[in-house]
């Protein structure tokens, strides 16, 4: 059964991931990324990683996406015509991105081949992931409080007005 | 279980975090007004404690937090290179602001956590670590790259470098997200285990191009170059100096600690891998930086060119290659930091960075031209300066590990260097000046270039005792694999 609802969920991500960047109209880029993210939360509770899959429904399926949709709005990006003039990067783009998926695949494939994958020991529960992000790693845990702070810092000082002449 | 913490070993960057964090403080408290002095002042003393800190306390070697943090030679060595070169970019931020108003502190904040961002990179022993701590670097470099908002290429560069660098942080985390699948580590200790014991594995091999690919970004190597012109351009000076020389070197920490150490033992690949990327690199850069007009958008092309020359020692794949990046990259500190201080005090002379209005320069500056002129003249690698006994070591190196042809291309390239370097120099020394008011520079900033140039020369003569640290710190580097040759 969970089999089933992984290969459902896995087929809409991948189609939703090609709206994302086929569609023409921004609004539709948006709400299929939002539906992307519900499925990526899906395979995450599929393989009981539970606080990794509600976050990222929260967080980016809940705040961010619809704040991305808020600016797309605003913006009034109804004219597709502004995103129509950059032919000239399709085909590199096009091949790039195949080249990148093709080595993909065949190190997958070959790394799939040789041996088994078992799904880790511990639940993605909160308790666990709280148990080993204030233990084991701590450091990067704490060190993400100055990533936070070059944000604030960043937000402030580019909101602020600007610099007197220079 | 909760690791065991060693403090000592962390001293240098709790004493950053702790000075961050008095700054903020005494700024908040102070009453208002008088406020555009304190924190540069505060932060120039505070600098200097940490350099008598890091050149008397002697380093505390080991690893804490369970391996996640590591001090060592390679890692004590390169903090007190950032710590060298913020000396410098102090100054220069100083120099460069000095008209304008009070918005300013946060940009000393942006330095000091750039600095921090730095010293954790140098010194990480995982990759979620080394992550983060790149994040710290290259976040802080991003706003400070947009900061003049009233300036359209401040902010068309802010907004170039945030794109691209966002793209290369996707392709490190997605690298590191397979490393992690395969090993089931992020810890470099583990995965550098794994690797010795299972050896070439193609998603292991993917990994790492992946990997590569965000470090190529950082230093500025071919295909990931495509940013550095524009940035270098349109941000302000201090921050151009502090991208070209900070962060070039916090990629090649990276490309040591993982391809001399983690990752090495797929050496026979990556010769030929980086091999072809240097050449390129370097050619791409020369090229580029003839016919540039454009002060800054020249030594950004330069500085492509430099990391070319740099990945030669990489692609030698020996320790010697390894520690001429080293010594090249003392050299480098001092010249182009030299170059760029030069570059900030004409700018508020003159308000202009093209390379025609340096005409002359001689006349009105002896100080400035001769320091540019010597910065200039390391950079195209005439001997007896540093620039020259970098370039001969590194092309030491590269033939020593059969890359001969690499070495003729090196070659090649650095006659070509030449040519616009010594462009620059003849429209200081030879062309007249279309203004002839003399430039005055305070005697604090002439000390400043006093000392670059001392650097500059000093490190080219006496070469010894600089190039002996720079193997030291590669010797008793952690993680570094055996399969490295001398």
């Amino acid at each position: 059964m969970s089999l089933l609802f992984f290969y459902f969920f896995a087929t809409m991500l991948v189609l939703s991931g090609l709206v994302v960047i086929l569609a023409q109209n921004p609004l539709y880029n948006v709400l299929s990324l939002v539906v992307a993210t519900f499925c990526l939360s899906n395979l995450f509770l599929l393989l009981e990683a539970y606080f990794v899959g509600i976050i990222l429904l929260l967080v980016y399926a809940g705040a961010v996406l619809i704040f991305f949709l808020f600016v797309v709005m605003c913006l009034n990006l109804n004219n597709p015509s502004a995103f129509q003039n950059q032919n000239r990067f399709k085909i590199s783009g096009w091949l790039l991105g195949s080249c990148f998926l093709a080595s993909f695949f065949l190190t997958t494939k070959s790394y799939l081949l040789t041996r088994s994958l078992e799904p880790s020991s511990i639940r993605g529960t909160i308790e666990a992931i709280g148990k080993i992000l204030f233990t084991e790693y701590v450091l990067p845990f704490e060190l993400t409080s100055f990533l936070l702070l070059v944000a604030t810092f960043g937000i402030v000082s580019l909101a602020q007005g600007s610099l007197k002449s220079r | 279980m909760f690791p065991i913490i060693d403090w000592n070993i962390l001293s240098l960057e709790v004493s950053i975090t702790a000075i961050l964090v008095g700054l903020i403080v005494i700024d908040i408290a102070q009453p208002k007004g008088n406020s555009s002095r304190l924190v540069p002042t505060l932060s120039f003393l505070a600098l200097g404690a940490l350099i008598l800190f890091w050149l008397f306390n002697g380093a505390v070697f080991g690893t804490t937090f369970n391996g996640m943090f590591v001090s060592d030679s390679l890692s004590w060595d390169f903090k007190g290179f950032f710590l060298m070169a913020m000396n410098f970019i102090l100054t220069m931020t100083q120099q460069y602001f000095k008209t304008s108003g009070d918005r300013l502190d946060s940009f000393y904040y942006l330095l000091w956590l750039a600095l921090l961002g730095a010293c954790l990179l140098a010194s990480s022993g995982d990759f979620l670590v080394l992550f983060i701590a790149l994040e710290i670097l290259t976040i802080s470099l991003y706003v400070m790259t947009a900061y003049l908002k009233s300036d359209k290429l401040s902010l068309e560069a802010g907004m170039k470098y945030l794109i691209l660098g966002a793209l290369s942080s996707a392709f490190f985390l997605f690298g590191i997200s397979f490393i992690y699948g395969v090993t089931h580590s992020t810890r470099f200790e583990i995965i550098k285990g794994y690797v010795d014991f299972h050896g070439m594995d193609p998603m292991m091999l993917f990994a790492s191009i992946l990997v590569l690919s965000a470090i190529g970004f950082k230093i500025a190597s071919v295909p990931f170059q495509q940013w550095v012109p524009d940035v270098y351009q349109g941000a302000p000076t201090p921050v151009t100096a502090l991208l070209s020389v900070v962060s070039k070197a916090a990629g090649f920490i990276m490309l040591i600690r993982l391809f001399f150490g983690v990752f090495n033992a797929w050496h026979i690949q990556w010769e030929t891998v980086l091999a072809v990327l240097s050449a390129i690199t370097m050619c791409y850069g020369n090229l580029g930086a003839m016919f540039q007009t454009n002060i800054k958008r020249l030594l950004g092309y330069s500085s492509i060119g430099h990391a070319g020359y740099l990945l030669m020692g990489a692609a030698a794949g020996s320790t010697l290659g390894a520690s001429a990046i080293n010594f090249y990259l003392l050299g480098y500190l001092f010249t182009n930091l030299a170059a760029f201080l030069v570059i900030v005090l004409f700018y508020n002379a003159a308000k202009s960075d093209d390379i025609s209005d340096y005409a002359g320069l001689a006349k009105r500056s002896g100080s400035l031209a001769i320091a540019l002129l010597l910065a200039l003249v390391s950079l195209a690698g005439i001997p007896p300066l540093a620039g020259f006994f970098g370039k001969f070591t590194l092309l030491m190196a590269a033939v020593k590990s059969n890359l001969i042809w690499l070495a003729l291309i090196a070659a090649v390239n650095i006659v070509i260097s030449t040519y616009y370097y010594l462009r620059v120099v003849k429209t200081i020394y030879v062309d007249q000046p279309r203004v002839t008011t003399p430039i005055a520079v305070s005697f604090p900033v002439q000390l400043v270039i006093g000392f670059a140039i001392t650097g500059i020369v000093v490190i080219g003569i006496c070469q010894g005792p600089f190039l002996e640290i720079a193997m030291r710190s590669v010797n008793n580097m952690a993680f570094l694999a055996t399969y490295v040759s001398q």
